[in-house]
């Protein structure tokens, strides 16, 4: 039995002892980067949504400061300005500590203040629903199921369930936007036309809009939405089951494609998701 | 549907429902007005309802709409309308200026009223 296979077999048997005892340089060190990458790369992916999203939400706050909403519908504490701010500041400082930090605990602790900090910006009155804050928020859940797994499987186990599972999520995410859009008003073209063939200011619909008559316009919009439809069912449908590279690939295109080609502030929402994706490339030792 | 509207029956019940992925959901529609809806004549309707992506009442929460259209104090009255495949849920706000805007005061305060319980 030559060295790589009596540390896996070590692992197999007790992962966290061997884990504490592997020598430098290792195949069970190199698992270990692998199994800290693919928790960094999905860290860095919430990190960059959230801070695509900041000067916007700077802009958004100093409105909020000025023009305050008395909604008896939000408990007082999910309609203050200064709740929003920490837990904005929150989910940044837990993402940029569990990129540097190799300590397990503080990675779990990190994990939860980021899901709380989430779960606040998901229901609060200034943000509520954000697409940006519910991918993060995924993202964030696969973070502390990853980081609570660490020690317990071996690497390729993790790695594979990983991989698994973010592509689980991604499907997840794509089909519920799927199924909101099957019904007439979406495959006829008009929500999408009204809301960004009329007036968005974006390379794409402003080149189409000096090319194009009204009407034309209408059906261009019409097949775009039938497109996105059905991109978005497929993708919703089938990405779970592909093999890890082929849905990371697949993935990454297509959430890709919808920022580039719709609004280039969409990368707040698929960027954590883009990260997600990207650990299906993590190579395993087991196939 | 009427999580969309912010009119679910209670904040932690609909705050629970945040995780379901809803991007692009349904057709949301909202109208903006300055008198009371049906004070005026529709000829004289100063706004023509416009599209939205999702939850719909983001137009005066959110801070693009709520800059828009309550900036200035005044009263507005929105009206939004979500349909998914034959179902249909119209509501509408009054958004109330309080007190505190008839000083100089840049900064306004507003107060949420819902006018009517949601039609389906």
């Amino acid at each position: 039995m030559n060295l790589r296979q009596k540390t896996i077999s070590t692992e197999t048997q007790n992962p966290e002892v061997s884990r504490d005892t592997k020598p430098l340089g290792s195949d069970v060190n190199r698992a270990d980067a692998r199994i800290l990458l693919a928790h960094r790369l999905v860290q860095a992916g919430i990190l960059i949504s959230i801070l695509w999203k900041l000067k916007f939400f700077l802009h958004a706050t100093a409105v909020y400061r000025s023009i305050e909403l008395i909604d008896p519908f939000f408990p007082s504490f999910w309609r203050s300005n200064s709740v929003l701010h920490i837990s904005f500041v929150g989910v940044v400082a837990a993402a940029i500590l569990n990129l540097i930090t190799t300590s397990s605990s503080i990675r779990k602790t990190c994990n939860l203040a980021s899901i709380t900090g989430l779960s606040i910006l998901c229901t609060h009155q200034a943000s509520y629903n954000d697409a940006t804050f519910v991918t993060a928020w995924w993202c964030a859940i696969w973070s502390w199921w990853f980081g609570s797994r660490m020690n317990r499987d071996t690497p390729d186990q993790l790695l594979s369930k990983a991989a698994f599972l973010s592509r689980l999520i991604i499907s997840m995410i794509l089909l519920g936007g799927a199924v909101g859009k099957w019904t007439n008003e979406y495959w006829s073209g008009e929500v999408l036309y009204d809301i960004y063939f009329v007036d968005r200011d974006y390379w794409v619909f402003n080149f189409l809009r000096d090319q194009f008559s009204t009407e034309e316009l209408k059906r261009i919009a019409m097949w775009h939405s039938r497109n996105v439809v059905m991109m978005e069912t497929a993708a919703g449908l089938f990405l779970w089951t592909l093999s890890d590279r082929m849905a990371a690939t697949a993935g990454i295109l297509f959430l890709t494609s919808i920022a580039v080609f719709s609004n280039l502030l969409l990368f707040s929402v698929v960027g954590c998701l883009i990260a997600l994706a990207l650990v299906g490339y993590i190579p395993r030792d087991e196939p | 549907m009427k999580r969309f509207h912010l009119q679910s029956e209670s904040f932690i019940g609909w705050a629970c429902q945040f995780p379901v992925p809803s991007m692009y959901n349904f057709a949301n529609q909202y109208q903006v007005d300055s008198y009371p809806p049906g004070l005026i004549s529709p000829l004289l309707d100063e706004s023509e309802p416009r599209h939205l992506n999702h939850f719909p009442a983001r137009c005066f929460t959110f801070a693009d709409g709520r800059y828009e259209y309550l900036r200035l104090g005044k009263n507005q009255w929105f009206t939004l309308k979500s349909s998914y495949r034959g179902q249909e849920l119209t509501s509408k706000f009054h958004l109330k200026p309080t007190l505190e805007n008839s000083n100089e005061s840049t900064r306004k305060q507003y107060e949420v009223v819902r006018l009517t319980a949601p039609k389906e």
